[in-house]
C-alpha cells in the first residue's frame, strides 16, 4: 500500500467538507470565544451528566470543538447540549445546536474549510477510551479519504 | 444508531427554467456590487446543447453516510469523482446502499466551494 504524507493543517483543495456524524455522542461547537470559557462548560457538562471526559479541539481562531467519551442517547445528548446553550448565552452554539437539532445528529469538521486549517487537539481531561476513540477513528479515516483526493485521478490505484 | 461521516457543502446542479427560450441556457452572474443577473445564451457545443432550456442551480446539502469505513471510503471517492450530490438537503444513507445504487439518493452535479455550516 502507498503511503503518502499528508500535512492535514494545509489549505484544503476539496470543494466540500467532511465532518464526523453521529447521534449517540455528545458535541459542543464553540465560535469567537476563549479556551476558559470552553474548558468550564466542559467541566459542568461532564460533571452534571456523568459524561466521564472530553476532549478540545481548536478549529481556527477563538473556534473550539468539544467531544465527550460517554456513549448517550439522541434524547440525553439534546439535553446535555441545551442544558450548555440555555445557561452560557452562547449565540454562536445555539446556532449550531438549533442545525443539529434539525438534522438529527451531530457533525463536526475534520477538514480546512476556507482559510481555517483542519483542528488540532488542545486538551483532552478524563475518560477516552469509548466516543473520542470512535470519533478520533473516524477523524483517521477522513485524513485517508483526503490523501486519496488530493492525488491526480489517473495516478491512484484501486 | 447513527455514526459516520458527513460530507457537506455547496452544489451546483442543472434544473429546468421556468420560461426557457429555444436553444439557449439560462446562466447567473453576480456582479463585484453584489446585483445578480440573469442572461440567456445560445447554446453552442454539443454538450451545451442537451442543457438547452436549463438553468444552473446553486444549493446546498449533504450526504451523511453510515456503515463501514471501508464502504464510507469508497462512497465519498465515488461521489467527488463520478459527480453526485446530494437529491436532498439532508440526506442520510447507508454508504454500502449508495455505492450499489445511487441514483436513488443522488443526482449529477459538481460540487463548488462555498460557506456552509456544519
Amino acid at each position: 500500500m502507498r503511503k503518502k504524507a499528508c500535512g492535514r493543517g494545509s489549505m484544503s483543495s476539496l470543494d466540500f467538507s467532511l465532518g464526523v456524524m453521529s447521534d449517540e455522542t455528545v458535541m459542543l461547537d464553540f465560535d469567537d470565544t476563549t479556551l476558559d470559557f470552553v474548558l468550564y462548560w466542559a467541566r459542568v457538562a461532564m460533571d452534571l451528566f456523568e459524561l466521564g471526559g472530553f476532549l478540545i479541539r481548536k478549529s481556527s481562531e477563538g473556534c473550539f470543538h468539544t467531544v465527550f467519551d460517554r456513549i448517550v442517547t439522541w434524547k440525553e445528548c439534546l439535553r446535555v447540549v441545551a442544558m450548555v446553550v440555555l445557561n452560557s448565552h452562547h449565540e454562536g452554539l445555539k446556532k449550531w445546536f438549533i442545525l443539529q437539532a434539525r438534522k438529527g445528529s451531530m457533525t463536526l469538521r475534520c477538514t480546512p474549510k476556507g482559510l481555517k486549517p483542519c483542528p488540532v487537539v488542545v486538551h483532552r481531561e478524563g475518560s477516552q477510551d469509548d466516543r473520542i476513540q470512535r470519533f478520533l477513528e473516524r477523524e483517521e479515516l477522513i485524513t485517508l479519504i483526503m490523501c486519496e483526493l488530493s492525488e491526480p485521478e489517473d495516478l491512484v490505484d484501486y | 444508531m447513527v455514526d459516520g461521516v458527513s460530507m457537506y457543502g455547496g452544489y451546483i446542479v442543472m434544473r429546468k427554467a421556468k420560461n426557457p427560450q429555444k436553444g439557449k441556457v439560462l446562466r447567473k452572474k453576480v456582479r463585484k456590487d453584489g446585483v445578480v443577473q440573469r442572461y440567456w445564451y445560445r447554446a453552442r457545443t454539443a454538450t451545451e446543447k442537451s442543457w438547452a432550456g436549463h438553468e444552473e442551480v446553486r444549493q446546498e446539502g449533504r450526504f451523511e453516510f453510515s456503515g463501514i469505513g471501508k464502504d464510507i471510503y469508497r462512497a465519498i471517492i465515488k461521489a467527488k469523482r463520478e459527480y453526485w450530490v446530494p437529491l436532498d438537503q439532508y440526506q442520510e444513507l447507508n454508504a454500502r446502499d449508495f455505492l450499489e445504487n445511487p441514483e436513488r439518493f443522488a443526482e449529477k452535479g459538481v460540487w463548488a466551494w462555498f460557506n456552509v455550516q456544519s
